[in-house]
């Protein structure tokens, strides 16, 4: 199945993706942050807070921003 | 169901005509004219060396052609990528996204209002505390008809805790209602370019809530200014002294300069040369061999201070007159003895 896939970390990648029916928000995000804790993310699912054991529907929108973003001068 | 929120319904509408604007329909085309170009001008070159029997020169070019022509291949393939792309954009936005958008902002952050006549979206975040420093509320402001520029949007403080050095510096990286985005530039613009708002808003804040001590416009440490440690006001930092012998802060007024090193100290560390009365740091000052007092280079004099000098030629003085008094009472005695 189909999901919007949106990740704020470094570049910005946000597009569809496949992944397996029955996938939940936590394995989604092992797939997608190779390094990183998921308790360091803001994980968002159609624009709500979830759980780790949310598991994904057709068409969701996920969002992972991270918590801690350095700005600069 | 639950009712839709005619207000966020109305600024939505507005959202989306003025994003539509401004992201543009994506059509636009651009041909890699240059690499075909290129292709054009080395295959003419091969065919004229050809015909002039040049067949080595023909052998070179042909070389160039077979790099030109990848070239071109990629141009070509890199067009056709962003072509798919803007066909399969997941984020051209719709009326319902805009809706959905400011419905999820609304319920992230404390408020959320649009400017019909400014065209200015602006999301108000809690408090932001850094490492114990309250900095208040920031109201995060979005030009939307200037999406596509370099930063457009402004981050405000509302009850303002500015830097007791700079008053425009905010947060430790919003100076002037200007964001430096740092590791947040880029999702910043990829958030805007496809109209992602509550992407870039999440975001912005989620920079406000970092600090990033290695590069911030005034540290936290610093935050409520430097103090002059002899007299205690805030010292901006460029009015900002250091003794070069202890190290502590001080303002221009109560830092003083060694005549000797030039160096400047605090007034612990500064001494005043006993003749001329100028201000000394310690190890520019040395004592009178005679009475131990601290005295500059320039005044003493084979390690004696004026004072021990001229007490010293005075004794000398006084010694060789008392010495020729009693030479010559002693001569007056021989003269006597030889007369």
């Amino acid at each position: 199945m189909r999901v919007l896939m949106i990740n704020n970390d470094g570049a910005g990648f946000a597009d569809y993706i496949d992944v397996e029916p029955g996938t939940t928000v936590e394995q989604l995000f092992s797939q997608q942050v190779k390094s990183g804790k998921a308790v360091d993310y803001l994980i968002r699912v159609n624009r709500l807070p979830t759980h780790r054991e949310q598991v994904l529907q057709e068409s969701d929108r996920i969002s992972i921003t991270a918590r801690k973003i350095e700005g600069a001068r | 169901m639950t009712k839709p929120d005619r207000r966020l319904e109305r600024m939505a509408r507005r959202l989306f005509e003025l994003l539509g604007e401004t992201q543009g329909a994506g059509l636009s085309v651009e041909l890699p004219m240059t690499a075909w170009k290129e292709c054009e001008r080395l295959a003419k070159l091969i065919a004229k060396a050809e015909a002039r029997g040049w067949l080595a020169a023909a052998r070179r070019t042909h070389q160039r052609f077979v790099t030109a022509q990848q070239t071109l291949i990629d141009r070509l393939s890199a067009a056709d990528w962003a072509f798919q792309s803007s066909e399969d954009d997941p984020h051209r936005s719709t009326a319902a996204d805009c809706y959905q958008e400011l419905q999820a902002l609304q319920s992230e952050f404390v408020s959320i209002d649009y400017d019909r006549q400014t065209r200015k979206l602006k999301v108000t975040t809690e408090e932001i505390v850094l490492d114990d420093l309250n900095l208040g509320p920031f109201e995060i402001v979005l030009e939307c008809n200037r999406i596509g520029d370099a930063s457009p949007f402004q981050v405000v403080a509302l009850d303002a805790n500015p830097a007791g050095t700079d008053s425009e510096t905010t947060h430790p990286h919003v100076q002037n209602d200007t964001l430096c985005e740092g590791d947040g530039r880029v999702p910043i613009e990829r958030a805007l370019q496809q109209g992602r708002l509550y992407d870039f808003f999440l975001i912005v804040r989620q920079i406000l809530g970092t600090y990033n001590s290695s590069s911030a416009y005034v540290s936290i440490h610093d935050w409520h200014g430097t103090r002059c440690r002899d007299c205690g006001t805030t010292i901006a930092d460029d009015d900002r002294d250091v003794c070069s012998r202890c190290e502590t802060d001080l303002c221009s007024d109560c830092s003083y300069v060694c005549s000797g090193c030039s160096e400047r100290f605090c007034h612990e560390c500064t001494e005043v040369c006993e003749a001329c009365h100028e201000y000394y740091c310690q190890a520019c000052l040395q004592s009178c061999d005679k009475c131990e007092f601290t005295f500059c280079e320039d005044c003493l004099t084979d390690e004696k201070c004026p004072k021990c000098v001229e007490k010293e030629e005075a004794d000398e003085k006084n010694s060789s007159s008392e010495a020729d008094t009693q030479v010559h009472t002693e001569c007056l005695g021989e003269a006597a003895l030889s007369s």
